[in-house]
């Protein structure tokens, strides 16, 4: 019997067996990102979006009713922010179900108050004059706030979804915005948005250079020595050295050593009070330059040697010098592997926050490092960053389950922010590679 | 015969520790002269070719040995600049190598690194090394077009107009017909046999009726040494050697 050309093997051939593996790591991959997003996007929306206004009562008399939003439900437990109408009660509350008989109510005239000075406040609506908004507390004393001092008030519990809409692009415009105030009352992330921002593009400003001359070196004029083969693989091995470490190192070096002398040679009037030998902005930008050297050094010594040795042969060949070779040729062919590295650099440092606690980073920072003259950016400034702000509200802050919508909304932001610069690299890396790449096939 | 412009004296070359690529090879290149190379596969003639241009001088470890003087001066000597050198011997590699650049780019490499700023000077000779290299009249209305959109056979067009853009005196061609058609390898043998009147060229190749056509020299190449090396007609019709005659009869190894 002869065998035909027929399909060997059934219907589970190898050749699906390995397809179906690689679609399923990708699946498996791309549902770990949006999961995360999800769970993002869903923990940072009390934070933005209205939610609304409970009523807790029990039937047990020695029990007081709470009137607020529901902060974090463990089932077991509501922790429920009753805002700062009553300041002799705690602004964060936790309820415990047990043996409580609680009854939830949605009072219709639940109202929230944003107060222009004490902050958020929670009642129930009575009605509003031309100068003063009157509400009850949960204990049903009456409260009358001045207008002028009420930043926004709504009723949460009534809301069209317009409204709602409105509220949430206000409130995300006003945590983009805004700068917050020490401490857990803080507004939005404005400060710390520029910081993560300027403090990235600083770095850049110092790695790409610094990066590119170095691997242009290495692999152009080093020769294949035995020097240089260590000096590769120590250049390499750089990369996997902890960030906090860059942080000790970069504290050391820079701030007391680089900063200390500056200090004592430019700004010797103002001693012992420090200018540039404590953490700061370019301390941090410098730290993290180092941090990503490695990085953008083997990204652009991978592209020199993807570039195919007989254009560069040619380019000899017709009288041209080593520099010509390098400025005409090999360089701008270079470029999209010099942006891949850039790309690496920046995402591996807009995330990092170990280090610059060291180095310059701070939870709040009374000023933007911005200034009107040149250099445009106040170099010796400590700074906000989004990374550190996340740190510290999600660990350090006293109520940390209050602030749990604010650090995933910062999160997001921080995501966001990645996303954003990592786009721009790449687009300019494609428009590179349009130009340069058609014979590197 | 006058001076002759190239003259290479006992040259040997190896790559490296293991056994010489060239060895003892005595050759005089007249002036305004085609000199073609022919030889067995990895005989050593594109590496001949590369010492003549001190390319060969990019592979790390290449040790060269002996002499090859350029107008009656060593191209080894302490004062000589590699690069003028090479604006002077020109070369087209064995597989088409264009940048990847436009065509006009790829032509203008050469004048733009010479010093050529005119839009205008660069603009005639970029055409008139195209029409040399007979690919003028495929590509005049995509001078702008990637080099890599063209086919191989315009690619090693390309090669040669780059070359001959800058009117080097000596050029030197690794089998610059090996990807043609019959039609394109007549253009590029009339232009061999249009440059001699100004330039002197060495080509290697491995089409014997090629070689007989165009050349006025010729030099068998094998395992590294030159074994005969007359003028063609006397090489074709009456080689002294029997290897060189089992060569070009084809009852070669
Ligand atoms: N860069 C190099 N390093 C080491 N050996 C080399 C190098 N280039 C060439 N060789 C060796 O030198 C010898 C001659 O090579 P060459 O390229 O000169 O031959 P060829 O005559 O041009 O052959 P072909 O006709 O196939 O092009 C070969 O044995 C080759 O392996
Ligand atoms: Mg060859």
């Amino acid at each position: 019997m002869t065998q035909g050309l027929d399909k060997q093997g059934g219907i589970w051939r190898f050749d699906d067996a390995v397809m179906f593996f690689c679609a399923g790591a990708l699946v498996l991959s791309l549902a770990g990102l949006l999961i995360m997003l999800v769970i993002l996007l869903v923990q940072a929306k009390p934070q933005w979006s209205p939610m609304p206004v409970y009523y807790w009562s029990s039937e047990r008399n020695d029990v007081e009713p709470v009137l607020g939003q529901v902060v974090v439900n463990t089932g077991a437990a509501i922790v429920v922010d009753q805002g700062v109408l009553q300041p002799s009660d705690p602004r964060i509350l936790r309820l415990n179900k047990q043996g409580l008989q609680l009854v939830r109510t949605k009072p219709e005239r639940a109202v929230l108050v944003q107060h222009g000075t004490m902050g958020r406040m929670y009642g129930v609506y009575q009605g509003v004059d031309d100068s003063h908004l009157a509400m009850v507390d949960r204990r049903g004393l009456e409260h009358r706030l001045d207008l002028g001092e009420v930043d926004y008030w709504y009723l949460p519990n009534q809301l069209s979804a317009f409204e709602s809409l409105s509220i949430t692009i206000r409130n995300v415009m006003t945590f983009l915005g805004q700068g917050g105030g020490p401490g857990a009352g803080a507004q939005g992330v404005y400060p710390a948005l520029v910081g993560t921002v300027v403090m990235v593009l600083l770095m850049t400003i110092f790695v790409m250079p610094l990066g590119v001359l170095a691997a242009i070196y290495l692999h152009e004029y080093a020769g294949e020595g035995y020097l240089t083969r260590l000096i590769r693989t120590g250049v390499h091995n750089l990369a996997a050295i902890p960030s906090v470490i860059y942080g000790v190192f970069g504290l050391g070096l820079f701030v007391y050593g680089v900063g200390g002398e500056i200090d004592r040679v430019f700004y010797a009037n103002i001693l012992p009070t420090p200018t540039f030998g404590e953490p700061g902005l370019l301390w941090a930008s410098l730290t993290l330059a180092l941090l990503t050297l490695p990085v953008v050094i083997v990204a652009t010594e991978e592209g020199l040697a993807r570039i195919p040795r007989s254009i560069i042969e040619a380019s000899y060949a017709l009288g041209a010098t080593r520099a010509e070779t390098l400025l005409k040729l090999v360089v701008p062919l270079t470029a999209p592997a010099m942006m891949t590295g850039l790309i690496l650099a920046i995402a591996r440092a807009a995330g990092e926050v170990a280090p610059l606690m060291l180095v310059g980073v701070v939870e709040y920072a009374p000023s933007l490092p911005l200034q009107a003259e040149f250099p445009f950016l106040a170099l010796d400034q400590k700074f906000m960053h989004l990374g550190y702000q996340i740190y510290d509200l999600g660990f350090q802050s006293v109520d940390s389950t209050a602030a749990q919508a604010r650090v995933y909304a910062t999160a997001l932001v921080l995501f966001v922010i990645v996303v954003a610069l990592n786009g721009l690299a790449v687009a300019l890396r494609h428009r590179l590679n349009r130009r340069y790449q058609d014979l590197l096939r | 015969m006058t001076q002759p412009i190239i003259e290479i004296k006992d040259l040997a070359l190896s790559y490296g520790p293991q056994q010489a690529v060239l060895n003892n090879i005595q050759l005089s290149l007249e002036r305004n002269s085609v000199t073609a190379i022919i030889g067995a596969s990895g005989s050593g003639k594109s590496s001949l070719l590369r010492c003549l241009n001190r390319l060969v001088e990019l592979t790390p470890n290449a040790r060269i040995t002996g002499d090859i003087m350029f107008e009656g001066e060593s191209i080894f000597g302490a004062r000589v600049d590699p690069t003028i050198l090479r604006q002077r011997i020109g070369m087209v590699f064995q597989k088409p190598n264009p940048f990847p650049m436009s065509i006009f780019e790829n032509v203008a490499y050469g004048l733009r690194l010479a010093g050529e700023k005119s839009p205008r000077v660069l603009q005639e000779k970029v055409e008139q090394a195209l029409l040399a290299a007979a690919l003028w009249d495929e590509v005049r209305d995509r001078l702008d077009a990637q080099a890599a959109v063209l086919s191989g056979g315009q690619q090693q067009r390309l090669v040669i107009a780059r070359a001959i853009a800058v009117e080097p005196e000596v050029l030197l061609l690794d089998e610059p017909a090996s990807s043609l058609d019959p039609i394109s390898t007549l253009r590029i043998e009339e232009l061999i046999y249009r440059l001699k009147q100004d330039f002197t060229i060495v080509v290697v190749t491995h089409n014997m009726q090629q070689a007989a056509r165009v050349s006025d020299w010729a030099a068998f190449m094998h395992d590294g040494t030159i074994v005969e090396y007359d003028n063609t007609t006397t090489l074709f019709t009456n080689p002294r050697e029997v290897r060189t005659e089992d060569y070009i009869t084809g009852r070669f190894g």
